[in-house]
C-alpha cells in the first residue's frame, strides 16, 4: 500500500503532492492497475491532513480517470502509465545507482549530486534521444 | 453525577472514616472500663478508695475525655477544611472546571449533587462522632451533672451535626471566593472559629427568655476579696444549678444596692486595716485563707445578712430545645451559606 | 440549522478591559475551523463563551442553534478540551471514562476503550502519571466519546513535542473522517493548523480580524509588488491588508475579489501564514496608533 510523504517546505500545496505522488508510484509501477488507495481515514491517520483535501486529490485523480471510487469498498487503480517502461526501469535504477556511487567517491554530498542531476537533464536536448 | 460526585469524594471520605474507626476503637476499649470506675466512685465509702479512684480518673479518665471532647470540638472544623474548602475551590484553582462543566450536566446539577453529597456526608460524619462519644462519656457527663457546659453541649447529640453542616458550608462558599483551596481553608477557619464564639459567649445565653433565681450567700459557696485599681472588691463563686446554664451572676442587696469598696470601707474597715492585700492582683483568699480569718468571716457574716446572689439561667429542662435551636440554626445557616454559593457560582461565572 | 457557531457583537469584558469585542461569525457546519491569533488576542474567551463557561457581556452566541451550556442535551452536543488539557490528576483513565459514561447520555464506552488501547495506555495508570501528549490523547478521548456535533479545542498542541503533536492532529483528523463531526480549533502557531483546516478565522487585538474558507481566502488574496506611486493608484475594491515600503518599492498584502488587472504590480499567491501575519500586522498597527494617539496629548 502507497504511504503518503508530504514536504511543507516544498511549495507544493498537499493535495497536489497526493496527486503527483499517486501518478509517480504508478509510473514506477509501485501502484498497479487494481491496486486499493488507502482510505482517507488511513491517509490522515498517518499524515495529520484535513480529508477533505485528500478527497480532493482522489476526485482529481479520479477526474483523470486513474482511479475509481467504489462506494463503501474504497478506492481503486483503474487505469495506469504505459507499462512497457517498467520493464525498462529496472536497469535503469541500476545504472543510476552505479553512477550515483561513482558520484560520492568522487566526493561530492547530496545536493551537488542532485544539482548535477538536474543541471544536466534539463539541458539535455531531447533530440539526443533517437 | 451522585457517583461521580462520591468518587471524587471517597479519598477525603475514607480518611475521615478511618479516623472515626480509630475513636471507635479507642472508646469501645476503654468505655467500659470508665463506666466501671465511676460506678464504684459513685458507690465509694471509704475515703482512701475514693481518693485512689479520684486521681485514677483524673490521670487517666479525664485526660482522656478531655481529649475526647477537645478533638470533638475541633472536629467539625476539620471537615470544613478538608471536605468543605476544596469542594468547589480545588476544581477552580486546578483548571478542572473546564473539564467538568462541559460534561452533559448543567452546571446546576452538577453544583447541587456535590454540596448534597458532601454535606450530608458531613452531617453523617459529625453526627457519628458525637454519638460515639455521648456514648462514652455518660457515666463522666452523669457525674459532673453540668450539661450546659461547652464541653458536653458543644460536643454532644444534635449540635455538632449543625456545626458540621455550617463549618462545611463556610469552607465552600470561601472556596467560591478565593478560588484558591489554601486561603478557603484559613478564611473557613477564622469565620467559624468567630461565629461559634460570638454565639456561644453572645447569643446561646438568651435563645429561650432566661429565668432568674435569687440565691442566698451561703449557698453560693465560696467568697473573697480583690484588690483593684478601683478598690476593693468582693468576689464570689457563682452559685450552682445542676445541668443548668448559669450566667450573669449579680450580688445585690435591699433597692439594688451593691457590694462597692465604699461599702466595704464603711463595713469591714477592720478588714482593711488588718492586713489587707497588699499587691493589687492577689485576691485575700477564699474560706478565710488568708490573714485575719476574723475580720474576714466577720465581713462575709454581714455581707450575708444584707445582700444575694441573683442568678440568670437556663432550667436543665431546657437542654433539648437548646440543642435543637442551635444545631438548627447553624444547620439554616449552613443552608444558607450553600445557595449564596450555588448562586455565585451560577452567576459569577468564572 | 447549518452553522455550527454564530456569534453577533459579541463581548467579553473583564473590569475595564474586553477580552473581546464586536465579534460576529457564521461559521458553517462540517468545518475544520482554525482560530488563530496571538496570545492574549481572545482564543480562549471565545471558546470558552461558547462552552458556557462564560457568559457574554454584550451580544450574543448561538453554538449548533441553541445557547451554550443551556441544557445537558445541549452540553452532549460538544466535546470542549480546554487549554494544558485538564485532567484529574488522582483518578486512573478508567475512572476518567467512567466520569464520561457517568455524565453523558451520548457516551459511546466502545470508541473510549478502543482509543485507549490503540494509544497503549493503561486504563489503571493514574492521569497525574500521564506525559503530555498522553493526557492530551485522554482529553480527546473524553470529547471524542461523547460523539458530539462539534469539538472545541484551545491550543491542544501548544505544549507537545513535535511527534506528539502530529499523533494527536492525525488522530484528530482520523476522528474527523470517521465521524460527521465540525471541529473549532486555536494555536497561536499556523504551521499546526495549516495541513488541517479548511475554515480560518483571525483573532487580534480581541477582535476578529478575518475569515473564511481558507480556499476563497486564499484565492483572494494576494502579494503585490512594484512602486510607491503604484500603490496609491489601486482601485478601491482592492482592500490593503499591509503593505511596506521603501523608496523604490513597495510590497503590499491585499485582498480583492476580481483579479488585478494593472500590469505594473507583480502578482505573487500567500500562503496561509501570510496571511495570518499580514493581517496580526494590521491588528498590531491599529493598535500602537490608538496608544500612540491616546498619549499623544503628553
Amino acid at each position: 500500500m502507497i504511504e503518503f510523504r508530504l514536504n511543507g517546505n516544498s511549495g507544493v500545496s498537499p493535495y497536489q503532492q497526493i496527486v503527483q505522488q499517486v501518478k509517480s508510484a504508478l509510473r514506477l509501477g509501485r501502484l498497479r492497475v487494481g491496486d486499493q488507495l488507502p482510505t482517507v481515514k488511513e491517509v490522515v491517520g498517518k499524515v495529520a491532513l484535513n480529508p477533505n483535501t485528500v478527497l480532493k486529490a482522489y476526485r482529481e485523480l479520479e477526474h483523470e480517470g486513474l482511479v475509481a471510487a467504489r462506494p463503501g469498498i474504497g478506492t481503486f487503480v483503474v487505469n495506469s502509465f504505459d507499462e512497457t517502461t517498467y520493464a525498462a526501469q529496472r536497469p535503469l535504477r541500476r545504472s543510476l545507482e552505479v553512477w550515483i556511487e561513482k558520484a560520492r567517491r568522487a566526493g561530492l554530498d547530496d545536493e551537488s549530486i542532485e544539482a548535477l542531476f538536474v543541471d544536466t537533464f534539463l539541458f539535455t536536448p531531447k533530440e539526443l534521444v533517437r | 453525577m451522585i457517583r461521580f460526585a462520591w468518587r471524587q469524594f471517597r479519598f477525603q471520605a475514607f480518611v475521615v472514616l478511618g479516623l472515626l474507626v480509630a475513636v471507635a476503637v479507642v472508646f469501645l476499649l476503654t468505655g467500659p472500663h470508665i463506666a466501671h470506675e465511676f460506678a464504684e466512685l459513685k458507690g465509694c465509702k471509704a475515703k482512701s478508695d475514693c481518693n485512689y479512684l479520684d486521681n485514677s480518673i483524673q490521670n487517666g479518665d479525664q485526660r482522656l475525655y478531655n481529649f475526647g471532647t477537645a478533638l470533638s470540638v475541633v472536629f467539625p472544623a476539620l471537615l470544613g477544611i478538608f471536605w468543605g474548602a476544596p469542594l468547589i475551590a480545588r476544581e477552580l484553582e486546578s483548571g478542572t472546571y473546564r473539564l467538568a462543566w462541559s460534561q452533559g450536566v448543567t452546571r446546576s446539577r452538577w453544583i447541587v449533587t456535590k454540596l448534597a453529597v458532601v454535606g450530608f456526608a458531613s452531617m453523617i460524619a459529625a453526627g457519628l462522632m458525637s454519638w460515639m462519644l455521648t456514648w462514652w462519656a455518660s457515666p463522666i457527663d452523669t457525674l459532673n451533672a453540668n450539661r450546659f457546659s461547652t464541653q458536653v453541649y458543644d460536643t454532644h447529640y444534635i449540635a455538632p451535626i449543625g456545626y458540621a453542616a455550617f463549618a462545611f458550608a463556610v469552607g465552600v462558599a470561601a472556596g467560591v471566593l478565593w478560588r484558591r483551596t489554601l486561603p478557603a481553608m484559613a478564611t473557613m477557619l477564622v469565620v467559624y472559629a468567630a461565629a461559634r464564639v460570638i454565639f456561644t459567649e453572645n447569643v446561646r445565653s438568651h435563645l429561650l427568655t432566661p429565668l432568674k433565681v435569687s440565691v442566698k450567700l451561703s449557698k453560693a459557696g465560696a467568697y473573697g476579696f480583690e484588690q483593684t485599681p478601683h478598690g476593693l472588691q468582693f468576689l464570689t463563686k457563682v452559685g450552682s444549678l445542676p445541668n443548668a446554664l448559669v450566667f450573669n451572676p449579680v450580688v445585690v442587696g435591699k433597692h439594688g444596692a451593691t457590694v462597692t469598696s465604699q461599702w466595704l470601707a464603711t463595713h469591714c474597715a477592720n478588714l482593711i486595716q488588718h492586713g489587707g492585700p497588699v499587691s493589687r492582683r492577689t485576691s485575700v483568699g477564699f474560706k478565710g485563707n488568708g490573714p485575719a480569718p476574723k475580720a474576714f468571716n466577720e465581713c462575709i457574716a454581714k455581707i450575708s445578712a444584707n445582700f444575694h446572689q441573683v442568678l440568670t439561667y437556663q432550667p436543665a429542662d431546657r437542654f433539648w430545645p437548646f440543642q435543637w435551636l442551635e444545631g438548627g440554626i447553624f444547620l439554616a445557616a449552613g443552608i444558607a451559606l450553600c445557595a449564596l454559593s450555588y448562586w455565585w457560582l451560577r452567576k459569577r461565572v468564572v | 440549522m447549518s452553522t455550527a457557531l454564530s456569534a453577533t457583537d459579541l463581548g467579553k469584558q473583564y473590569g475595564r478591559k474586553w477580552a473581546l469585542s464586536n465579534c460576529s461569525l457564521d461559521i458553517p457546519e462540517g468545518r475544520v475551523v482554525g482560530l488563530v491569533g496571538p496570545n492574549g488576542a481572545g482564543k480562549t474567551t471565545l471558546l470558552h463563551l461558547a462552552v458556557g463557561l462564560l457568559s457574554p457581556s454584550v451580544g450574543s452566541i448561538t453554538v449548533l442553534g441553541q445557547r451554550p451550556a443551556s441544557s445537558a442535551e445541549q452540553l452532549g452536543q460538544i466535546g470542549f478540551v480546554a487549554q494544558d488539557t485538564p485532567v484529574y490528576a488522582g483518578l486512573s483513565i478508567a475512572a476518567h471514562l467512567q466520569m464520561g459514561a457517568a455524565l453523558n447520555s451520548t457516551w459511546d464506552a466502545q470508541v473510549a476503550e478502543r482509543r485507549i488501547y490503540d494509544l497503549g495506555l493503561d486504563p489503571n495508570q493514574r492521569a497525574g502519571r500521564l506525559s503530555g501528549g498522553q493526557r492530551a490523547q485522554l482529553a480527546l478521548t473524553l470529547a471524542i466519546a461523547k460523539r458530539p456535533a462539534l469539538l472545541l479545542l484551545d491550543e491542544p498542541v501548544a505544549s507537545l513535542d513535535p511527534l506528539a503533536r502530529r499523533e494527536f492532529l492525525a488522530t484528530l483528523m482520523e476522528v474527523v473522517s470517521e465521524h460527521k463531526v465540525s471541529v473549532i480549533l486555536s494555536s497561536h502557531l499556523v504551521a499546526d493548523l495549516e495541513r488541517v483546516c479548511d475554515y480560518l478565522v483571525v483573532l487580534a487585538a480581541s477582535r476578529v480580524q478575518v475569515n473564511g474558507e481558507i480556499d476563497e481566502l486564499l484565492s483572494t488574496h494576494h502579494r503585490l509588488i512594484g512602486t510607491p506611486r503604484d500603490l496609491e493608484n489601486l482601485p478601491d475594491t482592492v482592500q490593503v491588508i499591509e503593505s511596506s515600503s521603501t523608496d523604490r518599492q513597495t510590497t503590499a498584502t491585499v485582498r480583492s475579489a476580481d483579479p488585478i488587472m494593472d500590469p505594473a504590480w507583480s502578482i505573487e499567491s500567500v500562503t496561509m501564514e501570510d496571511l495570518v501575519l499580514a493581517y496580526m500586522g494590521q491588528a498590531e498597527e491599529q493598535r500602537r496608533d490608538l496608544v500612540r494617539s491616546r498619549g499623544g496629548a503628553k
